[in-house]
Order: C-alpha cells, then structure tokens, then sequence
C-alpha cells in the first residue's frame, strides 16, 4: 500500500512538472519571438534589412542539425555495442 | 566537397528518423525553429548593439597589451603584436584547433537532441544558451572590444590565410566594416569579445551533457580544445576567456535556483489538476 501510495505521488508529480515545463516552453518561445520582432523593428528603423543573413543561418542549421544527430546516435550505439566506456576518446578523435 | 557531405549527412539524419523516431520528428522541428528564431534574434541585437558602440571608446588596445605582456613571459622574450596568431606554428595543431572551433555550433544542437532522448530538462537548457547571449551583449555594450581579428588583423600570419578560419575572420570583419559605412549587411552578426561566447557555451554545453556519461565524456576533451582554440586562434583576446566562464557559471546556477523555486513540490488540489490535465492530455493524444 505504501508503495502504491510512492508511485501515485511519483506519477503526480511528474504530471505536475510536465505542465510547469510545457508553461515554461511556452514562455520561453514567446519571449524569444518578441525579442525577435523587437530586434527586426529596431533594424528597420536604423535603415537595415535584416533578411540578408537568413541563408547562411538556414545553411548552419541545415548542416550542423544532422551531423549533431549522427554524432548522438553514434555514441549511443557505440556504448551499446562496446558495453562499457572504454575507448570514448577514440570517438572524440574520430569527431575532430 | 562539403556541400556533398553536408547532403549525405542529411540524408542519413532524415532516414533515421523517419525509419526509427517517428515520434522525434515534431520535436526536433520545434528545436530546429527555436535555434532559427532565437540565432536570428541575437544576430540582430549584435548590429543594434553594434549602434551603441561605434563611436565609443574600444578596450581591444588594453586587452592587446595584457596579451603581449602575459604571451612574452610564456614565451620568454617580447613578441610582436604582427602575426601574433595561430600562437604555434604548426599545420597539425592549427587543423585540430581549427575544427574543435566549428565544432561548437553542432554540439548546441547535440545536447538538444540528448535531453529529448535522456529526458533532461529542454527549457532550462534553451534558457541558459539564450541568456548567455543577452548578458554578453549587455556586457559588450558596457565594455566594448571586437576581438583581435576586427581590430588588428595583421596579427594573423600569412601562410594561415588560406584557411577557415580566417574567411570566418574575414566574413564578420566584413559586416562590421558594412555596418560602420552604413551598407547593408549579409554576413553573421557577432562581435562580442568579452565575454568569449564559444567559451561560455562550451561550459554550458559540458554542464547539460552530464545526463549522459559517454557523451560527457566524449566531448570532455573537445571543449577543453574549445576553449583553448578561442585565444589560440586569435579570435579573441586571453582576458576574454576567464571572463566566459565566469558567465556561464553565473548563469548557469542562477538559472538552476531559479529552476528550482519554480518547480516546487505540488500541492495536494494541485497535484488533482495537473494529473487531470495529463490523463486529458494522454486521451487527446
């Protein structure tokens, strides 16, 4: 019964923080967009454009997004296959 | 070449993701979307900041002199300011130092994707990169300097630029001069020296790898080249590297006690409404 009474407790408070969590993402994105949309006016009114820098963000998104990727799944399956941690620093060489 | 490479990455990526994490797809555009707005955002505040500086008063001459004072004791004998940087003269290291430079910006997305997979805690992570940003703009208002690049850029040797990161130098220098002139600019916009960023999120980094210890430890060695590529590169001055540091520890557990008064233990009623909330959530889902 005690334990029952843990998981529940457990179960409501990750319930809880799940909501806070998703609360704090939305403030977060929010916050972001309006400092954006603020940097974009203040831009506009010093008489600059600021669209031009657009395609090289998208490029650097669009290059580092999969190789990040690449990198994560490539250590988890390499832990996975080794087993242990030996020889991590062999990734980092190969990562260079 | 590159352009090839990038492409086959991608390829790989978006197979293994559609074969195998269907369910990453949606969180992993919302990353992607954040980093645009959020990189953007910084971007345009750099040449609003830049607005402030310009005709100011730049500390880069006082950083300089701290350099040469602290490079001639390590080296023994007074050194010129004239192609001061890379700091060795070596093909090899400058390749390695020059990669672990580059490799910042995947290792932000790196840990994005690891909290998805380790669930850690994502809005913490975003909150403390993004106010690592704003803070140094904050400081580099307060206490201008472009870094050695901008300011003297014969302190890069000669046979070096040819490389990387020298274009990179080249490339931010470029927007600045735009900037000053009163062109348009279509370059990065990022000018702060001090505090160095590339140091600070390279702490942060490190700090949120911790939910997993391979990746810790895999990328352990790679921000310590990180940090000491900053300086070595010449990027930005000796002085701005400490001061990075101090940054992302600040931040860092000022956002972790916040964190921690927001994410208090529930109430009872509260505890009732959010594991309603949730089960509403899991039926509508």
């Amino acid at each position: 019964m005690k334990s029952l009474k843990k998981v529940v407790t457990n179960m409501l408070d990750q319930g809880h923080q799940i909501v806070i969590r998703s609360k704090l993402m939305a403030i977060l994105v929010t916050s972001l967009i309006i400092l954006y949309i603020v940097s974009i006016l203040l831009l506009l009114e010093m008489g600059y454009l600021p669209v031009f820098q657009w395609p090289f963000l998208f490029y650097m998104i669009a290059g580092a997004f999969p190789f990040a990727y690449i990198i994560t799944y490539s250590i988890i399956y390499y832990e996975r296959l080794v087993g242990s941690h030996k020889w991590l620093q062999f990734l980092s060489c190969l990562i260079l | 070449m590159s352009t090839l490479i990038i492409s086959a990455f991608l390829i790989v990526a978006i197979w293994h993701v559609i074969i195998i994490n269907k369910s990453f797809i949606k969180p992993l555009l919302v990353i992607m979307i954040i980093y645009f707005i959020g990189y953007n955002a910084i971007w345009n505040l750099n040449y609003v900041a830049l607005d402030f500086i310009i005709n100011r008063h730049l500390y880069d001459h006082s950083f300089l002199k701290i350099d040469l004072y602290l490079y001639s004791i390590l080296y023994g004998h007074a050194i010129s300011r004239i192609g001061m940087f890379p700091l060795v003269d070596s093909n090899f290291i400058f390749s390695i130092f020059e990669t672990s430079y580059m490799l910042l910006f995947p290792e932000v997305f790196v840990v994005a994707i690891l909290i998805f997979i380790r669930g850690g805690n994502i809005v913490q992570y975003m909150t403390v990169l993004f106010c690592c940003y704003l803070i140094g703009l904050v400081i580099f208002i307060l206490i201008p300097s472009l870094g050695p690049f901008i300011t003297y850029p014969e302190t890069f040797q000669l046979p070096y630029r040819n490389t990387l990161t020298y274009s990179t130098m080249r490339m931010i220098e470029s927007g600045y001069k735009a900037f000053k002139n009163g062109v348009q600019f279509n370059t990065i916009g990022y000018f702060v020296a001090m505090p160095s960023l590339h140091v600070a999120i390279a702490i942060v980094t490190q700090w949120f790898m911790a939910i997993s210890k391979p990746h810790f430890l895999v990328f352990l060695p790679i921000n310590c080249l990180i940090i000491v590529s900053t300086f070595f590169l010449g990027y930005h001055f000796l002085i701005d590297v400490p001061s990075g540091i101090l940054l992302a520890l600040v931040v860092i557990f000022s956002i972790h006690y916040l964190g921690k008064l927001t994410v208090k233990p529930p109430s009872r009623g509260c505890q009732q409404a959010s594991l309603l909330r949730l089960f509403h959530k899991i039926r509508a889902a």
